[in-house]
């Protein structure tokens, strides 16, 4: 197990957010943290990348405690993907990428060439090379988005969590990033994702947990776990599920509408 | 080469700074020439005299010379500041005195004016209070601010702190006599390196160069910093000590500048950007490009200063009048781009 989380409990100072949750998560394995707005998913993943101290309980990355280790030794085991956004500074997307190598510059100055071979290959890895000379301002969302993944790869981090990594992208990107993911499992990169929708969660998760009511968590696989009446309990919609078959099987949902088409 | 475009125009800033204090050595009403200029620089080196009037050496060593460091040191101490705030910060639209240091040594040298103190106890009160007024801004922000806001509570703290230094320098300007005080408290609000002299020079370099340096290597942790600090942290920078790192050099350098020349304004926001559109927004490059082009900047408008007009002008007024409308042309040129 890369990473073993027992008992946690985070929030801020004053406020506990979310409380007694564990899991354990293997190389190859990417866990979806799914739920509604302001229930905490936020939160506790600020807490897993060390942002936030735990109030409770242990988190264990490759058997040593989370709260043993300094920002560098973090930031060697787990690289964050934020949500693909814009910034004030038009940085080239080369140097946006070849930041993930930050970590093993030491007391050098600047990234040698070896940092930059590593964030080409990163680049080429994701299919996204024709980039690498573009500004990072002047990219498409989805494109931002495979920058940013491209980023956390350079880091060399066996654990990535996703910051909601399809959110405000538009329909082919949202399914190119989801494809990604999927690479970087079979890649054996531990995954983390934090998501709205339920589809994701079927397509891509091989465990779950669910926020939602307060403190109220429910974790395991996703195929027991995401039922219509759980969508139901947090959205208060009404869905069915599908399943659909040729030759590989999968589950999604759609929507029950209540006002009719015709 | 284009490859190594960066570290050319690094060079070749370098190489018109050299080119720039030449000049400015020979600007002023007792004519002094290039080669006279040479003969001297080569005196220092061979140790031959080779010129026999005393006024040149006077004239060169206790007058232009201190006064052209003072603007080399002061224009890169400005525009080193301004770019790692502006990087830190996020925020293109950020100067130097975004924490309230200006402010705080102005309020700091009008007081000492007010209250008849001798020069140097002025530039200390002036030094003493710039470094107030941050530090009260910094405390501010940290008791009312909110962790995942920490930055817009830094940003509102020395707006706020800014504009309370500028009500204090109102009011010592009203008790101010009009005749006397007030005068001088409105020349030195409005900055001038005229008071600059050879033997107050290693105060204002020292600490300067002793704090530039570690701006000038905070470079790729700044690049960092500008995705925001959740993202600098994740790759595994220590951010609340660089803030503090970059926030102390960066307010000692501003408050000794402003201390010892007054109040030079626009240099910390129009140099980082003019630099950013010909090297980029990469600060191991931007920094030390700002602080070349700080320094031929500053120095460029100190020898307007002392010689467009019979009497002294002061730096602010040009600064900002050759400032605005060449920053005016660089957008329309940006936009066209």
């Amino acid at each position: 197990m890369i990473l073993v989380v027992e008992n946690l409990a985070c929030g801020y100072k004053r406020r506990t957010v979310i409380e007694n949750v564990s899991f354990q998560l293997s190389k190859g394995e990417v866990l979806c943290l799914f739920g509604p707005n302001g229930v905490g998913k936020t939160t506790f993943f600020k807490t897993l990348l060390g942002f936030l101290k735990s109030l409770n309980g242990t988190i264990l990355i490759n058997n040593q405690s989370l709260n043993q280790m300094n920002r560098e030794t973090i930031a060697k085991n787990i690289a964050y993907v934020p949500q693909a956004h814009q910034m004030a500074f038009a940085f080239k997307v080369i140097d946006v990428v070849v930041l993930g190598r930050l970590v093993y510059m030491g007391k050098q100055r600047r990234p040698s060439r070896e940092d930059y071979k590593k964030a080409r290959e990163a680049l080429n890895k994701l299919q996204i090379m024709h980039l690498e000379e573009k500004l990072y301002t002047e990219l498409s969302g989805g494109e931002r988005q495979m920058v940013l993944i491209a980023r956390a790869l350079t880091q060399e981090a066996p654990i990535l969590i996703m910051d909601e990594p399809t959110s405000n992208l538009d329909y082919g990107n949202q399914i190119k990033v989801m494809e990604q993911i999927q690479r970087l499992r079979q890649q054996k990169f531990a995954v983390i994702m934090t998501t709205h929708s339920p589809e994701q969660v079927l397509l891509c998760g091989d465990q779950v947990i669910v926020f939602y009511g307060g403190k109220l968590i429910r974790t395991g696989a996703p195929k027991d776990i995401m039922t219509p009446q759980l969508i139901k309990d947090i959205y208060n919609v009404e869905v069915s599920k599908i399943k659909k078959g040729d030759g590989n099987f999968y589950e999604s949902y759609i929507p029950a509408l209540q006002t009719s088409l015709s | 080469m284009k490859k190594y475009k960066n570290q050319i125009s690094i060079i070749f800033l370098f190489i018109l700074l050299i080119v720039s204090i030449c000049i400015s050595l020979m600007l002023g009403r007792y004519e002094i020439t290039m080669k006279q200029i040479l003969q001297i620089s080569l005196e220092k080196i061979t140790g031959i005299k080779r010129i026999n009037d005393p006024m040149i050496y006077k004239i060169i060593y206790e007058i232009r010379l201190p006064r052209i460091v003072a603007a080399v040191v002061v224009g890169g101490a400005l525009s080193i500041s301004g770019s790692v705030f502006q990087a830190l910060f996020r925020n293109p639209m950020v100067s130097s005195d975004i924490l309230g240091v200006t402010s705080g040594a102005g309020f700091g040298a009008s007081l000492g004016i007010l209250l008849g103190f001798c020069y140097w106890k002025v530039e200390l009160l002036a030094f003493v209070f710039g470094i107030f007024a941050v530090m009260i801004t910094y405390f501010l922000s940290y008791i009312v601010g909110k962790e995942s806001h920490y930055i817009l509570f830094l940003i509102l703290s020395g707006m706020v702190i800014s504009t309370l230094f500028k009500s204090f320098i109102s009011c010592v300007k009203y008790l101010a006599d009009p005749n006397d005080a007030l005068q001088s408290i409105t020349f030195w609000l409005m900055g001038s390196l005229t008071q600059i002299k050879q033997d107050e020079l290693l105060w204002l370099i020292i600490p300067i160069l002793l704090c530039s340096l570690p701006l000038l290597w905070t470079g790729w942790k700044l690049n960092a910093m500008a995705f925001g600090e959740e993202e600098a942290m994740a790759l595994g920078i220590q951010t609340e000590r660089l803030k503090v790192i970059i926030i102390i050099c960066s307010t000692i350098i501003t408050s000794v500048s402003v201390s010892m020349t007054g109040i030079i304004g626009w240099i910390g926001l129009i140099i980082p950007h003019l630099v950013r559109m010909a090297v980029g927004p990469d600060n191991q490059m931007l920094i030390p490009a700002s602080m070349f082009m700080g320094a031929i900047y500053l120095l460029f408008i100190d020898n307007l200063s002392r010689t467009l007009l019979s009497v002294e002008i002061p730096i602010s007024i040009l600064t900002s009048i050759i400032g605005v409308p060449f920053f005016i042309f660089l957008l329309f040129r940006t936009r066209r781009v």
